[in-house]
């Protein structure tokens, strides 16, 4: 399946800024079952410098700084991909989930360049606070010696049962515990909530951003923009399995209408957007997200 | 006068300070071997001070606490809330070593130091330590103040540690051990240099006799160093002390050691990032910062990148960083070594990075989140005590045996939830040093800090260290800066010599420099402020002196003051409620609380107190530009107006007497000003803020005592002259004729009158022509109009014509008072908004949340 997608970002300033700094995540990254053809990240207006680099976790990171006055900062990033979605093993053949648990909090072992990095998703992170009413949620799927994928799909499965998708209930700053208390949210909720079960349990879990197509309704045409940025977790499920992808906001894997950006641990890690300006007063936001099939797919 | 401090003391003279002395058995001394014998380094120090004897050290103990009131030491741990300007107690016994000992102690700091910046370029790089199994993932990604930012900051195989300190502690059998490394921004260095300079002077003598190595060596080495850092093909390297600010612990030692080595000490706003490089704003624009020496928090560099909950911080500094065109002493990140968690593998690493044994090992340390050993731990609660496995804050250790059954329980359940977050250490054992306490000699437990620079040489260990003393050993053990006292470490014998300098010599070229015009704009503001309050105060105390004579005249039911408190209250020196009722009712009142308003600020936001507050504040915040000298007046003004102890009221007299001597030292500190500082921009600022206020506080003054006529016009016109002191001039020219256009004359309109209101306008004008223009612009700027406006709305009027009276009115009079009041406000305005507060806020924009929601 062949997409282009279009992101685009506009803020606008009540009065001008003189200078703003921003580091932009909006790159769409190659994995097992993504190509990125082509990417292009414009700004309006021009940046007066700007870098290009990969952050630690391997992400591609935009940072420019506009040093003259603007009211309006526009940041389009649009791209080609390629996606193929995701090919599982039988849930049953999954390693027993205890097995992938870093042994006595990582007691030190010789890790290869995959543990290294597998290491690191651990832990406790800013968003994502390792608790017992976490573990103990999870521990309903995750019984002694199950397979891990089959435990993983149905915590997947539950989260999307037990939660409300609600954006009207949670905002960015929402800790995990507040949403896991309302039991509503958004798929950054979702996500994060779900990485918080499975790291209690000391399982190596990602925080993904990306895009999701939406199917218009049927007999409706495709509404050009209405797409959506989305968020959903990665599990690490052994070296011979590797990373799979599961979306708790949509009841199930990752399949070929997610389109992944960036990996880190929580949404602090790869927010797509940051910046510091200078300047007096409010900025408003506008964001748009078209994700379009490509006609000779 | 009032102090209560200068109360002779009964003392008892004591030659041989030490007769009586008890030595701790248990515990290692410093002073003494275990038979009780003086160790033969410390011979000559005793002797001294059994030949100066308790009577001349108490008084020598004295002077030193004046003159670390002076220098404004106001370092008080017990006092972080209040921030309050309490001494910090030095002791007058220094803890010595010799030249051999000292050895020994350094090498073992300095293979310390290089293995922690080993380690930290490890784990901000490649990772080795992990990948071998050295160390386990959990230090550096389970780090509650780990920051994915922090990796690749550095090239390869640059330093990221160039300051290092460690916490020693020594144990019965006399061997040193590591009880915390501090790998951020190292505190202690300004108070080193500071007790030394004291405990030099107090005790030269011995000083000489104990031939100790100097300093200046090592801060030598660190300047070179930090030098060494920028571009070499920078002829004048900028360098900059980063501070949290006057508000902050450290504030006093990041001025200290700025004004030592001669670095321009900056905050957040003082700063930004364009194009990429780090730029000071300054009011002759933006200058670049080569070399930046932080001294506040990892966490707190880059809003932009580091997720922290202040919006503090330089937007872009680490992208700075990273593209190589500032060097950031110590790199962000390295605070994670501090971790006591370190101190279960730092024997291995030391062995992994091939540095042998450690030379100066960490006092044991047992990790709760590794299970047998948790075990093992639960059956020794009584000899151990637990600390977090991360240093975040400055969380004191839990000492279980000192618990009831119930807390031991408690803790232990707390510590069991989250075994991995705490580790184990066996009690702090420390030696015992003498300490001057109560005019007599203790022995009291000690803790030394030592300190290491990464420098262009290889490490080099500050012959010297901060030793912090307490009466009972926990007080040291609670955070890396507890304690009671503070002593000097003296270090015996000749220093090697040092070696040449590698830096372009200092014969060669140099670009002479003498404009001031890269003063940071945060600076200009507070000088200008600081000129402001300064002169309010003047004024507060002036009317003040003169409002209390003509009060006590009142009681002899002589004469009418109403007028001088009636200015008072116009210009916000007393509470107009005061003089409404007509002043023989408030008579009574007016006496008590004139004097307060000396001590008190709550009740007038621009009276005399409040002023002196906003002029500490403010001297605060440019003591690095401030002379010794000047900066001491203040401090001793500050002390001088705070209310005694003891006393409730001050009388009228005493007041009188206090205002005599609060005058004469602001007539000091102006006579500095003008004598001792340099004519730069921060200068000039301080000087429009004098002017400007001495103006307006005149332009009030006059309106209230000359705008209308009086029935006792004599008196009236004297203590105008007398508030504005003047009257000395009046009477040369005038002798005993007091005529109010005499005096309208030579107090707004002879400029050769200091005090008049002409004389200021046109230093107002002088000054304002002085400051920075922008290059391109041709018309002359709105400050410039406004200040020769001022001037001219004085001089084309006349004196005669301005003292017409109607009714019991001077209408011309006040109708050029007021128009002067409105223009000076605005010039200040004009002023501020030109060149002092040209940092506006920096924001975080809005945040995208990622939102997408069900198929």
């Amino acid at each position: 399946m062949k997409y282009r997608v279009v992101h685009t970002t506009a803020y606008h300033y009540e009065s001008s800024i003189s200078v703003s700094h921003n580091r932009v995540i909006l790159t769409p990254r190659n994995c097992r079952w993504l190509r990125c053809l082509w990417h292009r990240l414009t700004v309006h207006p021009a940046p007066t410098w700007s870098i290009k680099r990969h952050d630690a976790f391997g992400n591609l990171v935009h940072v420019f700084g506009v040093e003259e006055g603007h009211t309006e900062l526009l940041v389009t990033a649009a791209s080609q991909v390629e996606v193929s979605g995701q090919t599982l093993p039988l849930l049953s053949d999954s390693p027993a989930w205890e097995a992938l648990r870093l042994t006595s909090v990582g007691g030190p072992s010789k890790l290869n360049e995959e543990a290294l990095e597998v290491a690191g998703f651990h832990f406790a992170s800013p968003r994502i606070p390792l608790l017992p009413v976490f573990a103990d949620y999870a521990k309903v799927s995750f019984l002694p010696r199950r397979p891990v994928l089959e435990a993983a799909l149905e915590l997947t499965q539950r989260l999307y049962r037990d939660f409300k998708y609600d954006p009207k209930s949670t905002h960015v700053g929402t800790s995990v515990q507040e949403a896991f208390a309302l039991r509503r949210g958004v798929c950054q909720d979702f996500a994060q909530i779900m990485i918080a079960c499975c790291r209690s349990l000391g399982l190596a879990t990602r925080y993904i951003s990306g895009y999701l197509r939406t199917l218009p309704p049927p007999g409706k045409e495709r509404l050009v923009g209405a797409d959506q940025s989305h968020a959903w977790v990665s599990l690490y499920a052994g070296p011979e399995i590797g990373w799979v992808d599961l979306d708790p906001t949509n009841n199930g894997w990752c399949d070929h209408n997610h389109v992944p950006i960036a990996r880190g641990r929580d949404y602090t890690d790869i927010v797509p957007f940051r910046g510091v300006f200078l300047g007096d007063g409010r900025n408003r936001l506008q964001v748009s997200v078209d994700v379009c099939p490509l006609e000779n797919d | 006068m009032r102090t209560p401090r200068n109360k002779a003391r009964e003392l008892v003279q004591t030659r041989n300070l030490f007769e009586n002395l008890t030595v701790p058995p248990d515990a290692f001394n410093e002073m003494f071997s275990r038979e009780g014998q003086v160790r033969a380094n410390w011979v000559p120090l005793q002797a001294e001070l059994n030949r100066l004897g308790s009577v001349e050290l108490h008084r020598r103990m004295q002077q030193a606490a004046e003159q670390i009131a002076n220098h404004g030491v106001t370092f008080n741990p017990y006092d972080l809330s209040e921030g309050a300007s309490r001494p910090w107690s030095f002791d007058a016994i220094p803890v010595l070593y010799t030249a051999d000992a000292w050895r020994e102690i350094a090498a073992g700091l300095e293979q310390r130091a290089q293995l922690m910046d080993l380690i930290l370029q490890d784990l901000w790089g490649p990772q080795n330590l992990l990948r071998e199994g050295i160390l386990p993932p959990y230090f550096l990604f389970g780090h509650p103040a780990y920051q994915p930012s922090y990796h690749g900051l550095t090239k390869h195989g640059q330093h990221q540690l160039f300051l290092y300190a460690a916490d020693l502690t020594r144990d019965a059998h006399g061997k040193h051990w590591v009880t915390g490394d501090r790998t951020r921004a190292p505190f202690g260095l300004g108070y080193v240099l500071e007790n030394r300079l004291i405990a030099a002077n107090l005790m030269l003598d011995a000083f000489q006799a104990c031939r100790v190595q100097r300093l200046a060596k090592f801060f030598q080495s660190l300047h070179e160093t930090l030098l060494s850092l920028a571009p070499t093909d920078e002829p004048n390297p900028h360098i900059a002390v980063w501070t949290k600010g006057p508000g902050s612990r450290s504030f006093f030692e990041d001025a200290y050691l700025a004004r030592y080595l001669g670095y321009t000490l900056v905050q957040a706003d003082d700063l930004a990032v364009r194009k990429n490089q780090l730029l000071l704003k300054t009011l002759g624009g933006l200058v670049p910062v080569h070399v930046l020496w932080r001294r506040v928090n990892d966490e707190h560099c880059d809003p932009v990148e580091l997720t922290s909950q202040s919006s503090g911080g330089v937007a872009g500094l680490l992208e700075v960083m990273r593209s190589g065109n500032v060097v950031v002493i110590n790199s962000p990140g390295s605070r994670l070594v501090e971790a006591p968690l370190l101190g279960v593998y730092l024997e291995k690493i030391a062995h992994f990075f091939r540095l042998g044994n450690l030379k100066l090992p960490t006092t044991p340390t047992w990790w709760f989140g590794d299970v047998p050993t948790a075990n093992w731990l639960q059956m020794r609660l009584d000899h151990i005590m637990i600390r977090p496995a991360f240093r975040m804050d400055n969380q004191r250790p839990i000492y279980p045996a000192e618990l009831s059954m119930a807390e031991k329980q408690a803790t232990l359940q707390r510590v069991l939830a989250n075994p991995a977050a705490f580790v184990a250490q066996p009690i702090v054992e420390r030696s015992t040093t003498p300490v001057w306490y109560a005019d007599q000699v203790q022995q009291w437990p000690l803790a030394l800090r030592g300190f290491v620079l990464a420098g262009r040489q290889g490490f080099e260990t500050l012959p010297g260290g901060l030793a912090r003393v307490a009466y009972r050993p926990r007080l040291l053990d609670q955070s890396p800066t507890s304690g009671e006292k503070s002593q000097d470490v003296w270090i015996q014998g000749h220093q090697v010599a040092p070696a040449p300098s590698l830096l372009p010599s200092p014969t060669g070229p140099i670009v002479l420099k003498r404009s001031g015009a890269e003063l940071p704009s945060r600076v200009a503001d507070s000088f200008f402020w600081l000129g402001r309050n300064i002169e309010r105060a003047e004024a507060g105390a002036r009317l003040l002196r003169v409002a209390l004579l003509l009060l006590q005249n009142e009681r002899e039911g002589v004469l009418d003051g109403s007028r001088v408190l009636r200015a008072m209250a116009e210009s916000g020196h007393l509470e107009p409620d005061l003089i409404l009722p007509g002043i023989r009712e408030t008579l009574p009142a007016m006496t008590q609380s004139l004097p307060n308003s000396l001590f008190e600020s709550d009740q007038l936001p621009l009276g005399f107190r409040s002023s002196l507050d906003h002029v500490i504040r403010l001297s605060a915040a440019v003591r690095d530009r401030l002379s010794v000298d000047a900066w001491r007046i203040l401090h001793r003004l500050d002390q001088l107006c705070r209310r005694p102890e003891g006393h409730a009221v001050l009388d009228v007299t005493d007041t009188t007497e206090l205002l005599d001597r609060v005058i004469g030292m602001m007539a000091a500190f102006a006579g500095l000003v003008a004598e001792n500082t340099t004519r730069t921009l921060g200068w000039r600022f301080l000087d429009i803020g004098r002017r400007i206020e001495r103006a307006m506080q005149s332009v009030t003054f006059l309106d209230v005592m000359l705008g209308t006529t009086a029935t006792q016009s004599n008196l009236v016109i004297e203590s105008a002259l007398q508030v504005l002191d003047s009257l000395m001039t009046y009477r040369l020219r005038y002798l005993t004729h007091l005529h109010p256009t005499a005096a309208c004359d030579l107090l707004l309109h002879d400029q050769s009158n200091p005090r008049s209101i002409a004389y200021q306008l046109d230093l107002i004008e002088l000054h304002v022509n002085h400051l920075p223009s922008d290059p391109q612009a041709v018309e002359i700027r709105t400050d410039q109009r406004q200040a020769v406006a001022l001037k001219h709305a004085v001089r084309m009027t006349d004196p005669e014509q301005l003292m017409q009276v109607r009714g019991d009115r001077r209408p011309a009079l006040r109708k050029l008072l007021k128009a002067l009041d409105g223009q000076l406000s605005e010039l200040s305005q004009t002023i501020s908004g030109r060149y002092l507060v040209h940092a506006p806020l920096q924001r975080h924009l809005g945040s995208v949340r990622h939102t997408a929601g069900a198929d």
